[in-house]
């Protein structure tokens, strides 16, 4: 996962080549040694690409979780410490959004918003509120009853005080595998928003469009489908890991929850 | 039992109105003038008058809102500006390849995925249990177009068994219905037999366990015999949730694996729609997909209260 980090810090010193220098005579060519993943329809350097690719996909995983975690552990705590009438609305609105598969809503979110890779990732976070909201009101639920928030209310300490010290340090760690394993997620719906032609535009180097502008060629040239597919993947799969990582080391009980938020 | 069913359509009310709602403000979020938007640049200032007017984007929101929840309920959503068609039409017409896609997939994926579950709960640390993890967690993270061009590349086009795209609609001939449809639905079942896998292993895993199960064995029935009447009974509770809970996701990867196989479904309609800025089928596809999900895990809970007799409340 670090590894991605550098490769998108780092890109214009790793990249082999320019993302966007065309060479026809490299055009659809074979991984070569100038060419390690071969060159896509306009004899661009796929490895090239890549490496710039994944700058949009950390970005859009960034922004769009960023986005979701905010509005959704703010409504996790509220409803989950509340319990009144905003924890039944704010439920029953988790439930309308998940109601809506997550890839359709996303798609009709980002063609409202327009195409572009901020557009997407908004539609992304709006999307993956409820994957917050629910696991974090339902460990609030449970953080409420528990001896130490009591105490601190017996002592007086004001509402808003007990819900940020002594309620959210408690979440957090529930939070930030949420984070990692919907980052994976996110780096998989910003590709398909960008497949179908809704997300990031071509020339720009995204991973989803380049299978998109690659599939036609999948009978003459694979690579330059299956490269990115498989860039996709691995980021995808290594954010998972980290997540299940993550967790292990910082709350093993938490396994139940989480798996069923994702699942 | 009936009572509880019908509670639960009470409670599905609400929901209904929120996703509703949602649909309905799917157009706010358009920038600039809706109407414009909708038919394009192209057209005339009377057209894009009149169909300000049929929206209502003359008037406030809650008016306009109002306006066409009562115009959906009595089931019409528009026109499409594209197709001129009327969108529940439309939607209607494209359902068919769409549900035969959903069932074949969610068939293969409960039949795969609770099979490899069911091998790899019984001998727990065995090759067939390690082999099942690793694919589960690679069939949770593969993305559905990668998939999609793996199989058409090895098992159409390098192996040549099976068409690559196109769909046959089963009126014309069932078996090159079914010939064209193996491989979206193999697709559209990967992620979901995934998830069913695990959940049906530890689901397995538990039951083992169990003072029932130890007994059957002490009265000496086969290992067959407590396999097929005590824990696979066990194991359906799970599957029926986690299939409820995935139907959304199914959906999801329809629309991506109906535009990589050439399917006639609403998922390609959706993408279509989305790319022509046809906000008026988009808003249908989306309802009626929400509406889907929703009798899905209906009916999922039905279920329920007739595979597990201790559940009586849902």
């Amino acid at each position: 996962m670090l590894a991605l980090v550098a490769l998108a810090v780092l890109a214009p010193l790793v990249a082999p080549r320019s993302p966007n220098v065309q060479r026809l005579d490299a055009s659809l060519g074979p991984p070569s040694w100038a060419y390690p993943l071969g060159g896509d329809e306009f004899g661009r350097d796929i490895l090239s690409r890549l490496v710039y690719g994944a700058r949009v996909s950390l970005w859009v995983a960034g922004l769009s979780v960023g986005i979701a975690l905010l509005l959704g552990t703010a409504a996790g705590l509220v409803a989950g410490y509340r319990r009144d009438w905003s924890d039944l609305a704010l439920m029953r609105i988790m439930d309308a959004l998940l109601t809506v598969p997550s890839l359709i809503l996303a798609l009709a979110i980002a063609a409202a918003l327009g195409p572009g890779a901020r557009n997407a990732a908004i539609a992304i976070g709006l999307v993956y509120i409820p994957h917050f909201a629910r696991p974090v009101r339902a460990q609030v639920l449970s953080l409420a009853d528990r001896e130490f928030v009591a105490a601190a209310r017996a002592l007086g300490v004001p509402e808003t005080r007990v819900l940020f010290r002594h309620i959210l340090p408690n979440v957090l760690s529930t939070v930030v595998v949420l984070a990692s394993l919907n980052a994976g997620f996110a780096i998989m719906w910003e590709a398909s928003l960008s497949f179908l032609g809704v997300g990031v535009q071509p020339p720009a180097p995204s991973w989803g469009a380049m299978l998109r502008t690659g599939y036609p060629f999948l009978e003459q040239a694979p690579w330059v489908a299956i490269a990115p597919g498989c860039a996709i993947l691995l980021a995808v799969l290594g954010f998972i890991l980290l997540g299940d990582r993550l967790q292990q080391a910082l709350d093993p009980k938490l396994n139940e929850t989480i798996s069923r938020s994702v699942t | 039992m009936a009572r509880s069913i019908a509670a639960r359509l009470v409670l599905t009310v609400p929901v209904l109105l929120l996703v509703s709602l949602l649909v309905f403000s799917l157009l706010l979020l358009i920038p600039g003038d809706p109407a414009l938007v909708i038919l394009g640049p192209d057209a005339s200032p009377v057209e894009v008058r009149r169909l300000s007017r049929e929206l209502g984007t003359d008037r406030p929101i809650v008016v306009q809102y109002a306006a066409w929840l009562g115009r959906a309920l009595a089931g019409d959503l528009g026109r499409s500006p594209r197709t001129g068609q009327p969108v529940v039409a439309a939607v209607g017409e494209r359902l068919p390849p769409t549900v035969e896609l959903a069932v074949l997939g969610m068939v293969l994926a409960i039949a795969g995925g609770g099979a490899l579950g069911l091998a790899a709960g019984w001998r727990p640390g065995s090759l067939i249990d390690r082999a099942t993890a690793w694919l589960a967690t690679l069939g949770i993270a593969i993305p559905t177009f990668l998939l999609a061009i793996l199989l058409i590349l090895g098992l159409s086009l390098r192996a040549g068994l099976l068409p690559p795209s196109g769909y046959v609609p089963w009126r014309e001939s069932v078996a090159g219905n079914l010939r064209a449809m193996v491989l979206p639905a193999m697709t559209v079942a990967a992620t979901m037999a995934a998830v069913i896998a695990r959940v049906v292993r530890s689901s397995v895993l538990e039951t083992r366990g169990e003072l029932y199960v130890v007994t059957a064995r002490a009265k000496g029935l086969s290992e067959a015999a407590i396999y097929l009447r005590h824990v696979l009974r066990n194991a359906l509770v799970p599957i029926l949730a986690v299939t409820g809970l995935q139907v959304g996701r199914l959906m999801g990867g329809m629309v991506i694996t109906e535009t990589m196989f050439a399917i006639p479904g609403i998922g390609r309609l959706a993408v279509d729609s989305v790319l022509a800025r046809d906000f008026l089928t988009v808003q249908g596809v989306v309802l009626v997909m929400a509406l889907w999900v929703l009798l899905a895990n209906l009916l999922v809970d039905a279920l329920n209260l007739v595979v597990d007799p201790r559940i009586t409340r849902v």
